[in-house]
């Protein structure tokens, strides 16, 4: 799968443990019209594990999961309906 | 959209989290203006976490000063403040938990002629009143300026709270026609009162605050909850909307406020 999706907005959350991660991941979306994507980057562990669960419990889509080079992960979210 | 500083999304993670409040949720207790009715012991723990909360402007209105015998129960007010106002107390305590918040005070009594103008400024009242013409006032003007309130009262161990939406919902008076009389209430300061339950119920009063505001959960109304912290049994009694209510009914008799007489209890 190699489908461009269209990001848009970004928000590096490296080194930002939970819950303020998904604090962040709440403000950013709070911002976009539901169907827009947001990618976050999420640390390796307990953020990841968590912050998409979370994020689909309140109605959003996680797209995509992809490791990066620095062990961190890309997360891009949609924004759901119920927003 | 407000915009918060990472300061203030710190601050108000624990809200920000709770998907029914959210950041939309927070951004309007940001906004939102609370009338506090006594800083006595329902008004205490209500004025500590509405400040708490970020609620941009919270008013109180009192005009005692703290007493020794407030200490007990009214817990925004400590031993060195016996002597000072009881709304400078309250308002410097507030300001301490949270400097973001704007706080108004009003050193004086509430009445017929003045409530009106007063609460119109604000989108939510608490009633931590503590004597019955003043509650019975409180929910009449409320009724009258289309304002939502909660009522809250204690005695000894007993209390008991609603929440109105004027015109929606049962009011204080569609269950409560008149205030007692005088001698039928005993005489406060000689009834006493668990000092914990004073946190318990205004604690509550606050909680229907943030929710009104936030739009989160649904609010206390055409309910009259009660509890005995003797057996610690809390009880929801369902109230109607009365047609003949003499202030929300269908031909209202009480068009106008007035002051009525009674010899002040100190409770709350
Ligand atoms: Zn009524």
């Amino acid at each position: 799968m190699t489908t461009e999706t269209r990001i848009d907005a970004r928000k590096n959350c490296r080194g930002v443990g939970c819950p303020m991660n998904l604090v962040h991941a709440k403000v950013e979306l709070a911002a976009l019209a539901p169907g827009q994507v947001l990618e976050i980057i999420l640390d390796d562990g307990a953020p990841v594990n968590n912050v998409p669960a979370s994020a689909e419990k309140e109605g959003h889509t996680i797209l995509r999961r992809q490791q990066l080079e620095d062990g961190c992960w890309s997360v891009l979210i949609r924004k759901g309906e119920r927003g | 959209m407000k915009t918060f500083s990472q300061q203030q999304l710190e601050r108000y993670s624990r809200h920000i989290l709770l998907q029914d409040v959210g950041v939309e949720g927070q951004a309007r207790l940001g906004e939102a203006r609370v009338l506090i009715v006594g800083a006595g012991g329902l008004g205490a723990p209500a004025a500590l976490y509405l400040a708490a909360a970020g609620v941009g402007t919270v008013g109180i209105i009192d005009n005692d000063h703290v007493d020794i015998s407030n200490l007990q129960r009214q817990v925004i007010h400590f031993t060195k403040d016996i002597g000072v106002a009881k709304v400078d107390s309250a308002a410097e305590k507030m300001q301490a938990i949270n400097p973001e918040v704007s706080v108004r005070t009003y050193r004086k009594f509430l009445a017929a002629d003045n409530i009106r103008e007063i609460i119109r400024d604000y989108h939510f009242v608490i009633d931590g009143a503590d004597n019955f013409p003043t509650k019975f006032l409180v929910n009449d003007a409320c009724v009258m300026e289309g304002i939502p309130f909660s009522h809250g009262g204690i005695l000894r161990f007993d209390g008991q709270t609603m929440t109105v939406l004027p015109g929606r919902s049962a009011c204080y008076r569609c269950t409560f026609r008149t205030p007692p009389p005088p001698d039928a209430v005993p005489t406060c300061s000689q009834a006493g009162v668990l000092g914990a339950i004073a946190g318990m119920l205004g604690t509550i009063q606050a909680a229907e605050a943030l929710k009104y505001i936030t739009g989160a959960g649904e609010p206390l109304t055409d309910a009259l909850l009660t509890f005995d912290a003797r057996t610690m049994n809390f009880r929801r009694v369902p109230l109607r909307r009365q047609d003949d209510c003499p202030v929300c009914g269908r031909k209202p008799t009480i068009t106008e406020l007035e002051d009525l007489e009674q010899a002040v209890c100190s409770l709350a």
